[in-house]
């Protein structure tokens, strides 16, 4: 099996069975068409869990659905700096402070960032979002995974 | 962890399906990729459905999302899955009597739930002895699928302190 190395999430190639790659690779899609929650604060959120994985080729990635992503906002979340700073809407910072508990751990995650969430996206917009994290997060894991088990020459 | 459930999920209509019923089915947008990948990681699995079990009940038990391992899935069950040997999917896997194949799936499993720091080539030449590519592949994105599910369930609230296994039919698509 040849597949691509090193992988990044926008780019998994897993040689797994057709049918399951391809599914997986749908939810993926649907992250970037759906309707819910912004894209850019979305790939704000995406970042943030890159960073926190200290995944390096993550964290220069821009997503397909990254068009409209301010790059000094993004460098903010990179390093970490953006609780301070005065660039963010409301809305961005609760996503991302909801992003940065559930990398923790979900058992972490209070009402108070879950009616933040809400307040600005509604129950819809929460949930979105909690699967929007879910399988981001799953697909830094994975390709931090396969770069491991099969380092590029 | 929130006892309370943080969204209202919408009475009716009701489907009868257990993931479009709950609150996953707000975010209509991605429900159905997200059910036909749940569905498709049993049916279309290179693995049997015992050891994709063992790796769910492994995910379940590491994000302790009380309902997922309260959770077991009848054709599991079919192909072989005791109570017994799920018993053994805790930590100390290592010294139980699982076979040698089941405990590499589990320490697949690990280096993904817990520490991808901890896969290397070595890791991955004793997986292929006993496993196709295909079949590692399957296990990559069960594993990413019930990891990113069950944090999903934890992260909406609502999650009992403790429940009695009960058995399901897999998930449909």
């Amino acid at each position: 099996m040849t597949m691509p190395l090193p992988m990044t999430s926008a780019a998994l190639a897993l040689g797994a069975s057709p049918d399951i790659e391809s599914a997986f690779h749908a939810v993926w899609e649907a992250l970037g068409r759906q309707h819910h929650l912004p894209a850019a604060i979305l790939e704000l959120a995406r970042l943030r869990l890159a960073a926190m994985h200290r995944a390096d080729r993550e964290m220069a990635l821009r997503s397909p659905w990254a068009s409209g992503l301010s790059e000094p906002k993004a460098a903010l979340v990179l390093t970490g700096s953006w609780h301070r700073a005065a660039d963010f809407a409301a809305s961005e910072k609760a996503v991302l402070a909801f992003a940065e508990i559930y990398a923790q751990g979900a058992e972490f995650i209070t009402d108070e960032l879950a009616a933040d969430i809400q307040s600005h996206f509604g129950d819809a917009g929460l949930v979105c979002l909690i699967e929007a994290l879910g399988f981001i997060d799953a697909r830094i894991r994975l390709a931090l995974l396969f770069n491991r088990l099969r380092p590029a020459p | 962890m929130g006892t309370k459930p943080r969204v209202t999920v919408p009475p009716s209509p009701k489907t009868g399906h257990i993931i479009r019923d709950s609150a996953f089915g707000l975010a209509a947008d991605l429900l159905e990729p997200v059910v036909r990948l749940t569905h498709l990681n049993w049916v279309a699995s290179s693995i049997n459905p015992g050891l994709i079990e063992m790796l769910r009940l492994r995910n379940a038990r590491t994000v302790n999302c009380v309902i997922c391992r309260s959770t077991r899935y009848d054709e599991a069950r079919r192909d072989g899955m005791t109570e017994e040997k799920l018993a053994q999917v805790e930590d100390g896997y290592r010294e139980s009597q699982l076979d040698p194949r089941e405990k590499l799936a589990l320490e697949f499993a690990n280096a993904y739930l817990r520490n991808q720091d901890d896969a290397s080539p070595a890791l991955m030449a004793r997986l292929g002895k006993e496993f196709s590519d295909r079949q590692i592949g399957d296990m990559a994105i069960a594993l990413a699928t019930f990891n990113a599910m069950s944090r999903c369930a934890v992260s909406l609230g609502g999650m009992p302190e403790s429940m009695p296994v009960f058995t399901l039919p897999l998930p449909s698509a």
